[in-house]
């Protein structure tokens, strides 16, 4: 990895111009993974003065700042109360707490990381990305979008749900990338469902959603099929950590014991 | 370009590259007490507490933290001997490798939590790994001192 010039950004706007005038210009979050990424980058630009690292809760949401590390995010008193705490679990389980203490949600999200243990957590919630200059999407959205994106993460808006949530990460040692994710949250109205370390990146489960939530009754069957739904539309592969039939097992197992923990327990 | 920040309550300047990691700047100044294990935050040998909290020096650009506190445990000798003293008791010393980075993120731990359950110390010092003493000693150790600070 190579950088050749440090700036510090006085504003978003001279961050954001400064981004878009070389290619080579990076934006930095935390910088946790920079060294997987090795990159050449002509400057790399520096957000920590912008403010962006605050959680803000009202009434209806949890505003937090693109530069909130995950500890703070993992210990913050709101995001221990959403789903019963399935969020701050999901940021529990990422190394350890030297590196969550440089890692930040907004790098996290940015870098669309297929072995994110929080992105398949946060997607079964209600978030919203808040881009500067001007664009605002769900998070799906950004993790569907494809090649290059050049604006700047600055907010990343939960709409508070009442819920139960689970989240389950599969792997051989606590410092070890997930094997599989699987996270749920069951609303007052509905499921949600997600897998992450596919080992492609975190989609929700939308065919085993829509079974599932239109079933009056949640019983052994109902929640058999969903898990098969699951298996039969999201595609699983293999790599050195696992094949891609270990990967279906586990997820035909912890769906099933996301959904009766969320709905029974 | 130079950074200024204050390495265990002195001021300091460096002359860095934008791309030199904290670890090689301390190292560099023969602040070995910060060792170079993996070198791809995982390990944790190489923890520091910046402004107080632990971080994985070998993870963290040295142009970032000016104007920020670096600890390292020259920093907290009285600490790190209390702590030592309790990981002697305990048998949980070996090699000694992983010591530095294990004893700051403790102190940490310390001054973080109130009353850590065994969870959260589990939880907390995860990402210091020790490839000698099995982590069970080190436990008990921990939670002697931490009864001890109440």
């Amino acid at each position: 990895m190579e950088i050749k010039n440090y700036h510090k950004a006085e504003s978003l706007d001279e961050a954001y111009q400064l981004l878009i005038s070389n290619p080579k210009n990076a934006i930095i979050g935390g910088g946790a993974w920079m060294k997987l990424s090795s990159p050449s980058i002509e400057t790399l630009i520096d957000l920590k003065d912008l403010k962006l690292d605050q959680i803000i809760e009202s009434k209806s949401s949890i505003e937090i700042g693109s530069m909130v590390t995950l500890q703070q995010l993992e210990t913050n008193e709101s995001i221990m109360k959403l789903g019963h705490g399935f969020i701050s679990q999901s940021l529990s389980v990422i190394l350890g707490v030297g590196f969550r203490n440089i890692a930040t949600i907004g790098g996290t999200i940015v870098g669309r990381y297929a072995f994110s243990d929080v992105i398949p957590a946060l997607l079964t919630l209600p978030v919203k990305l808040v881009f500067y200059p001007n664009k605002e999407m769900s998070l799906e959205d950004f993790l569907n979008l494809k090649g290059k994106f050049n604006d700047i993460l600055t907010h990343i808006i939960i709409e508070k749900k009442t819920g139960k949530g689970f989240f389950k990460k599969v792997a051989l040692t606590p410092l070890e990338f997930a094997i599989l994710n699987v996270a749920v949250f069951k609303s007052e109205n509905d499921f949600q469902i997600a897998i992450g370390s596919r080992p492609g990146g975190a989609v929700l489960a939308h065919e085993a959603m829509a079974f599932l939530n239109s079933q009056k009754e949640i019983s052994d069957e109902v929640i058999e099929k969903t898990s098969n739904i699951v298996l039969d539309t999201i595609k699983f592969g293999s790599n050195k950590s696992g094949s891609e039939d270990y990967r279906k097992a586990l997820a035909k197992s912890y769906v099933k014991r996301g959904i009766k923990e969320v709905t029974f327990k | 370009m130079k950074v200024e920040f204050l390495l265990n309550g002195r001021n300091r300047i460096f002359d860095v590259s934008p791309d030199e990691y904290l670890l090689e700047t301390l190292r560099n100044h023969y602040v070995t007490s910060v060792r170079n294990g993996c070198n791809e935050s995982t390990c944790g040998v190489c923890t520091v507490l910046l402004d107080g909290k632990p971080v994985l020096s070998c993870t963290v650009l040295t142009v970032r933290i000016e104007g920020q506190h670096v600890t390292t445990v020259e920093g907290i000798q009285n600490e790190v001997s209390h702590i030592s003293d309790f990981f002697g008791d305990e048998g949980a010393d070996q090699c000694g490798f992983c010591n530095s980075g294990l004893a700051l993120t403790i102190y940490a731990l310390k001054n973080e939590y109130k009353n850590p359950t065994e969870a959260d110390i589990k939880n907390y010092i995860v990402g210091n790994l020790c490839r000698c003493s099995g982590y069970q000693a080190q436990l008990k150790a921990i939670k002697r001192y931490l009864e001890d600070n109440k």
